[in-house]
């Protein structure tokens, strides 16, 4: 996932914040049950399409006591898990247009 | 097409089951699900859910799913898929029978073949309840696999699937005089803001290990060809039938096992995790807001897993305890 992609939640998937810290998404397509923990649930509601990913990286580092590059690592590591599991789309920006997602060319490889 | 010749209204929560078929047979088990409920007073319904049951001769040719469909649930006996744009819900019962599910049209059509031993039993349990289900989730009442008893204070529900002994511990239960909400499903409403359980007394399923756990209870009235269980009359078991909608108390995760009953607490994401097999993933925001309900329901309640073991005194002490505990925290 490029930091200035936009990733959207997949409307084919239904997702709740538990009443403790875990989030569990229910995928409509696939029938599975993926489950995030705290700061992935927060980086799931943040995908509104709304934001690029350095954008939540941005939000996050204020929310979490963490080195910047870390969250940031760690932000693309979940979003291009979700990104391969059909669970987030991510809209490239114009001038990528003609890049696949980071996700999509590991799986090309 | 044979004519449907037979009809019955059940009213369910000011929602009206109009059920009509060829087979008077079928209706008959239907309505002993619902006997226990209360009698209410025809109109007033806030919807009207038709079920059209048909019995037919010769083995069910199933309609296989269209392409656009996209399978919500599979078991060794049947499947059921789900068509998006067309919001259809198609159930299948292996070679017996299947149901076709419109809920824009707040209608299903089941058929079975007659000639099958078990078809009152795919009829009027696997392909009605599903259907049911997947109709009352769209008035805003939501599915729940749970038995459930009540003390004044409210309803402590036992979910559970098939087996995990939630119906042998709401009859020892109810025995020990708690209320009677159903041994097998209940449902969730919001209402004026709060959740409320919604009873469903069906009859009670009873294996032979649950019958050997909790000695004599009434005459053995019905099983059903093709059920894995033995069937009971609630009332008739001596339970006290609750039939308005109670605030929750508590949930407790009832599973056979162990030699000593034992409680132990469950944190409210654990519960919601157990919960989640509850939805059948149809209409996408039908099924979100069941989401909702089951999430609000763990935030609002405490939750526990019970282990059963032998001593069904036991078990039944510790749900008492979780009562009384509740019961003072309220107060």
């Amino acid at each position: 996932m490029q930091l200035d992609s936009s990733p959207t939640r997949s409307d084919q998937v239904v997702g709740r914040r538990g009443p403790d810290e875990a989030t569990i998404l229910l995928d409509m397509a696939s029938g599975q049950y993926f489950t995030l923990d705290e700061v992935g649930g927060r980086i799931w509601e943040l995908c509104d399409g709304s934001k690029t990913v350095r954008e939540i990286a941005a939000v996050l580092v204020q929310e979490y006591e963490a080195a910047p590059e870390q969250i940031e690592a760690d932000l693309v590591a979940l979003l291009d898990e979700l990104y391969s599991d059909g669970l987030v789309h991510a809209a490239i920006p114009p001038d990528h247009a003609d890049q696949p997602p980071r996700a999509a060319r590991r799986r090309a490889q | 097409m044979a004519a449907v010749d037979a009809d019955a209204d059940i009213h369910f929560h000011g929602v009206e089951l109009r059920l009509r078929s060829d087979e008077p047979a079928l209706l008959d088990v239907l309505r002993a699900r619902f006997a226990a409920l209360p009698l209410r007073v025809r109109g007033g319904a806030d919807a009207v859910l038709n079920f059209e049951l048909h019995a037919r001769d010769g083995k069910q040719q199933s309609p296989a799913p269209d392409a656009g469909m996209r399978s919500v649930y599979e078991s060794e006996n049947g499947d059921a898929w789900y068509d998006d744009g067309g919001d259809r819900l198609l159930v299948r019962y292996t070679g017996a029978g299947y149901a076709v599910c419109l809920p824009r049209e707040r209608r299903v059509l089941l058929s079975v073949d007659r000639s099958a031993t078990n078809a009152a039993w795919i009829a009027t349990r696997p392909l009605f309840t599903l259907t049911l289900a997947e109709l009352l989730k769209r008035e805003g009442m939501f599915f729940l696999h749970a038995a459930g008893v009540t003390t004044d204070a409210g309803g402590i529900l036992l979910p559970g699937s098939s087996g995990s002994g939630k119906s042998t511990l709401a009859v020892a239960l109810a025995r020990a005089g708690f209320g009677f909400l159903g041994d097998d499903t209940v449902f969730l409403r919001r209402e004026n803001g709060d959740l409320s359980v919604l009873p469903f007394p069906d009859q009670i399923d009873l294996s032979e290990t649950s019958l050997d756990l909790l000695g004599p209870l009434s005459p053995r009235t019905i099983r059903l060809p093709g059920s894995p269980k033995w069937q009971f009359d609630p009332v008739h078991a001596g339970c006290a039938v609750i039939g308005e909608g109670v605030q929750p108390q508590a949930l407790i995760f009832p599973f056979l096992g162990g030699t000593k009953a034992r409680l132990e607490v469950l944190s409210g994401d654990d519960a919601l995790l157990h919960l989640a097999p509850n939805l059948l993933m149809t209409e996408r925001d039908a099924t979100q807001r069941h989401l909702d309900v089951l999430a609000d329901l763990v935030a609002a309640v405490p939750s526990y897993r019970l282990e059963l073991g032998t001593d069904l005194t036991a078990a039944v002490a510790a749900v008492e305890q979780v009562a009384a505990n509740e019961k003072r925290q309220d107060g």
